[in-house]
């Protein structure tokens, strides 16, 4: 047991073995209860994006089921589910998550913001989706009637995701 | 209905890591060139470098005689680096590191193949290069990492492996499929990658609460050792007589990937996350 090695070649037979490397310790180790991979992970599991964002429309779904201004309409299912099918087009491992809203016309909105932009799409439960942004130094881009399975243009991510 | 869902958006990829296997550890003339190595980023790519210490410990019995660690640095040098790039919350959004002899790439933001696969090979290529390793010592294999995570919408009690796997898939007992939320698979293969050139394959598939969500982690790693090693970054780049590149090993170990949840995940997830047909 004098190198550190010997370890996990001790007199418990290891599970698998495998000896290609010529020289030095192979990127994998043996253990006589498991094989690991020595390069670690990086990623931790401190968010879940898609679910935080279904879980805002389902909550806003409840709270506003009913018109809550005179004159106001209530976003119809059809909205809600649009924008739920929405959120599954979006990179959302670099987009930041947007903040969603509702509109006293229906309308179920979703919007970023950061210092020197803002952007806002939204939903009205036809299959379809708007967008308008605005830039620093910019011209501003729109767009209508985008089908919500086409997702958002490349040009409005790459603004979302300066953040 | 509830179902599974990629963790982010259209995104499934938690992290992309890609790394290469030198035949000794890092030795300390790395140390003297991390200044040279943090000017060959910019500050956009890896705004932070910090130097690591590597220590081996040994165990052995009283009287026995101290065995040195063949290629190893001295205890005290400095023989390896943490290259990094944060996000907005804290969490790494890229990084480099070099510890003992594995120099590896970490990606969380994954885009696509199509552009992650020449960003790696070039940081890999410029630390390479920079340190100049091959002119002392010599690459022996390649790993690929992916972790993929998909997130249950729904309440814990209604998660089924079922509503994510096909039930014919090869990769996970069929067991876990009505088990819940809370269950383990974990498995290792060795399968041949190309000619000679075999890939020892890690699965591990793990389901649970992270972060108060349901969720399924697919962890795989594909380990390619090389049959005989690069003896330099040309050779490493450019493959040699009927040695494949780099490059062309990364790609047979993506499709590799590819391939795997092609079996295990089902159709409805396969399109949604692009891979379908």
């Amino acid at each position: 047991m004098n190198n550190p090695d010997m370890i996990f070649f001790g007199a418990i037979a290891p599970y698998i073995s495998y000896d290609s490397s010529p020289s030095g310790s192979s990127i994998f180790q043996h253990t006589p209860h498991a094989i690991y991979v020595t390069v670690p992970a990086t990623v931790v599991f401190r968010n879940n994006p898609t679910k935080d964002l279904l879980d805002r429309l389902t909550e806003l779904k409840k709270s506003y089921s009913q018109p809550w201004l005179p004159g106001s309409s209530v976003p119809t299912d059809s909205a809600f589910q649009n924008a739920r099918e929405f959120v599954s087009t979006l990179p959302l491992s670099y987009v930041p998550k947007p903040g969603i809203h509702v509109a006293s016309d229906g309308e179920v909105n979703f919007h970023w913001a950061g210092p020197n932009f803002k952007i806002d799409l939204g939903f009205y439960g036809d299959g379809k989706f708007s967008y308008y942004a605005l830039k620093e130094g910019s011209e501003p881009i729109y767009g209508d009637d985008i089908p919500v399975q086409d997702g958002a243009p490349q040009r409005l991510l790459a603004i979302a995701s300066t953040t | 209905m509830a179902q599974y869902l990629p963790f982010a958006g259209r995104n499934a990829i938690a992290e992309m890591s890609f790394g290469i296997q030198l035949a000794t550890p890092f030795d300390q003339k790395v140390g003297e060139s991390l200044e040279r190595l943090r000017r060959s980023f910019t500050t956009d790519e890896f705004p932070k470098l910090d130097p690591v210490q590597v220590f081996n410990i040994s165990f052995a019995n009283i009287g026995s005689p101290q065995l040195p660690v063949s290629g190893a640095a001295p205890a005290s040098a400095v023989s390896g680096f943490n290259l990094t790039k944060l996000k907005a919350d804290g969490s790494i959004s890229q990084a480099i590191r070099a510890i003992n002899n594995i120099l590896s790439v970490h990606f969380t933001e994954y885009t696509s193949w199509a552009e992650i696969k020449p960003r790696a090979i070039g940081y890999v290529r410029r630390c390479l290069d920079t340190l100049a390793i091959f002119d002392r010592n010599q690459v022996t294999g390649v790993l690929l990492r992916y972790v993929d995570r998909f997130t249950f919408d729904g309440a814990p009690e209604n998660a089924s492996a079922g509503l994510l796997f096909r039930p014919d898939n090869k990769f996970v007992a069929l067991r876990v499929l009505d088990r819940g939320y809370q269950w383990q698979s974990n498995s290792g293969w060795v399968e041949p990658l190309v000619g000679p050139v075999s890939a020892f394959n890690q699965l591990n598939v793990i389901s649970g609460l992270f972060e108060a969500a349901v969720g399924i982690v697919v962890d795989h790693n594909s380990v390619c050792n090389f049959p005989a090693p690069y003896k330099s970054l040309a050779e490493m780049i450019g493959g040699k007589d009927s040695r494949l590149s780099l490059e062309a090993v990364l790609d047979l170990q993506h499709k590799a990937n590819a391939n795997l949840l092609r079996n295990l995940l089902n159709e409805k997830m396969l399109d949604t996350i692009g891979l379908k047909g």
